[in-house]
């Protein structure tokens, strides 16, 4: 009897969702200490924080900013995901655009995308359109390379046979490379709406101060900190569920096979 | 008898290290700048190499905003910081004061001239400003209660110069400049923009602010400094080519792209005549439009009849740097 109990409170203690909240937990504690200490002056308390961030929520402060921020991040991960697959899918199957478009690709992952951030006002001025090329710029390095990593690395065997069964080109890329990369390529979509959603904030940090950008701004010029915590939070909680609903979507329609039992 | 020595050194070494008072003036001061050096900081870096040589340990830090400079001071890292912090000190209730006004606000809408003749052709319209609770929107707003219209919609760009690049472009219609960014659209696009006339607020652009704690203990640092900036701005003020000998004779600003150095007599002129620097630190009076102007701005809460002056200002420098400064420093 006891054993089992002692098993029970084993399993538990183990319990993925348990550790997963008591870490939150813990790092929230550790930030309510940092706050109370104080580190700085700057450095607002969790519990203030937590009601500056729902204060916020309740009051439309952040229905009002995402209203701004979202349109044109939407837009740059929708061209960003439609056209990068597909280059890295071309750069994947063709050694040629490999040689040409890979370098360019590569160069662009590692530049420091907020020192290339205020070039875009040159060409394409202070608007909507140089946000979504912020949120391009960001978002493409990752989608493509990741797309482009998935087509090459499709299995040897799966490629033979095929080959075996005589299948057609479009039959081999469709069937064969496209399941077989659809995991690194679901992959380069997350961390894309992840980059994204920085070169989204960083254009309205950077180029002209709307939506969340401008909360972070107008709060922090104002040394209204627990505010300014509260909108930067948001950003996290806001990335971290989008990026969580888009494996749910991938595991439910796309890739069904890959679900937990 | 080693042990007894040792024992005496020691209460010794503790003794005189408990006599040196830790907070007395040190000589030397720290400024953060949320600017680079350029020609409309020149001013400001003749004042503080002049108190360089007056034996004063100066270290000028630059950084990237306003907000930055600020967090550096409340931070520990710069000693002074320039810029109109009243939302800081209020909002965060640190214990920083200001001690001296710098420069008024002097600020220029300037407009499409064929689209928007006057104010009243602005009712409805949409106006470009720095940033929310920025000193450019609080002047939008006065402009709006004292013609009587209302902005259509209040955009921000962050930075004069993007604002007047967006101007010249044509992606903003109606916005607000410095000098040296309006000079720059009425000289590259004569006849297509205008300026429309403001209100005088009296209010500062920028202000010198220090933790209290430092001002209290750097007296006669603070006294060199606020002698030596209201020696320069009365240079100025008198004679505007007091900045460019200063800078020839400090070794200033050196590398200065010709484009530019054509630029700096007619800023420093130009500036001197809109009453830009302040001669005589601004002081209670000073405070006062501050607290009118900041409020319109959201930087500062409560009625400002209300405010107290000493919450936010340490006045106890300005009147013996006031009599000590000269009316000219050739």
């Amino acid at each position: 009897m006891a054993t089992t109990v002692q098993n029970r409170a084993v399993r538990i203690g183990t319990h993925p969702f348990l550790l997963r909240v008591l870490s939150i937990l813990f790092v929230l504690g550790l930030w309510e200490w940092a706050g109370r200490v104080p580190v700085s002056i700057a450095f607002p308390t969790c519990s203030e924080t937590l009601v500056a961030f729902f204060e916020m929520l309740t009051d439309g402060t952040f229905a009002k900013a995402y209203a701004e921020t979202i349109v044109p991040l939407l837009v740059g991960v929708f061209l960003t995901a439609v056209g990068g697959i597909l280059t890295g899918i071309v750069l994947g199957l063709s050694p040629r655009a490999e040689w040409l478009g890979l370098p360019v690709v590569i160069v662009l992952q590692a530049s420091p995308s907020a020192a290339i951030i205020p070039l875009i006002t040159f060409q394409y001025g202070i608007g909507f359109a140089a946000k979504v090329f912020a949120v391009v710029l960001l978002s493409a390095p990752v989608i493509v390379l990741n797309s482009y990593r998935g087509i090459r690395n499709t299995p040897r065997s799966l490629l033979e046979m095929s080959d075996a069964f005589l299948a057609k080109r479009w039959q081999r890329i469709w069937k064969v490379v496209l399941p077989a990369g659809s995991g690194l390529i679901f992959a380069g979509l997350r961390l894309g709406l992840a980059q994204g959603f920085t070169g989204a904030i960083l254009a309205e940090l950077i180029i002209t101060p709307t939506g969340v950008g401008d909360l972070i701004t107008f709060y922090r010029s104002t040394a209204d900190y627990a505010h300014m915590f509260a909108a930067i939070l948001s950003i996290v909680v806001f990335a971290a569920v989008s990026i969580g609903l888009l494996q749910r979507l991938e595991l439910r329609i796309f890739r069904p096979e890959m679900r937990p039992a | 008898m080693k042990r007894a020595l040792i024992g005496l050194a020691t209460l010794a070494f503790v003794i005189s290290a408990c006599g040196q008072d830790s907070g007395s003036d040190q000589g030397s001061i720290r400024v953060a700048l949320g600017d680079i050096e350029s020609v409309e900081t020149l001013g400001l870096m003749i004042a503080l190499e002049r108190v360089r040589e007056r034996g004063i340990d100066v270290t000028l830090d630059e950084l990237a905003d306003e907000d930055l400079a600020n967090q550096a001071v409340v931070g520990g890292q710069a000693d002074v910081g320039l810029g109109a912090p009243y939302g800081l000190i209020q909002g965060s209730g640190a214990p920083l004061r200001i001690f001296c006004q710098l420069q008024t606000l002097r600020a220029f809408p300037v407009v499409d001239k064929a689209a928007y003749p006057d104010w009243q052709s602005l009712d409805g319209e949409t106006f470009t400003v720095h940033s929310r609770g920025s000193s450019t929107e609080a002047l939008a707003r006065m402009v709006e209660q004292v013609e009587g219209i209302d902005f259509g919609k209040i955009s921000y760009v962050s930075s004069s110069e993007v604002r007047a690049t967006a101007l010249l472009r044509g992606n903003v219609k109606a916005t607000v400049l410095d000098i040296p960014n309006k000079n720059f659209v009425m000289g590259e696009a004569p006849g297509k923009f205008h300026m429309l006339p403001v209100p005088d607020t009296g209010a500062s652009d920028e202000v010198l602010f220090g933790n209290t704690e430092w001002l209290e203990q750097n007296q006669r640092t603070v006294q060199v400094l606020l002698e030596e900036l209201l020696t320069t701005w009365r240079s100025i003020n008198a004679d505007p080519s007091f900045v460019v000998k200063e800078r020839e004779r400090l070794g200033l600003l050196e590398d200065l792209p010709p484009e530019l150095e054509k630029e700096l007599l007619p800023y420093y002129e130009q500036a001197s005549e809109e009453g830009l620097f302040t001669s005589d630190c601004g002081g209670a009076e000073a405070a006062q439009a501050d607290f009118e102007f900041y409020k319109v701005a959201g930087q500062i809460q409560g009625d400002p009849a209300s405010l107290n002056v000493e919450d936010f200002w340490y006045l106890d420098p300005i009147a013996p740097a006031l009599k000590n400064a000269k009316s000219s420093g050739s």
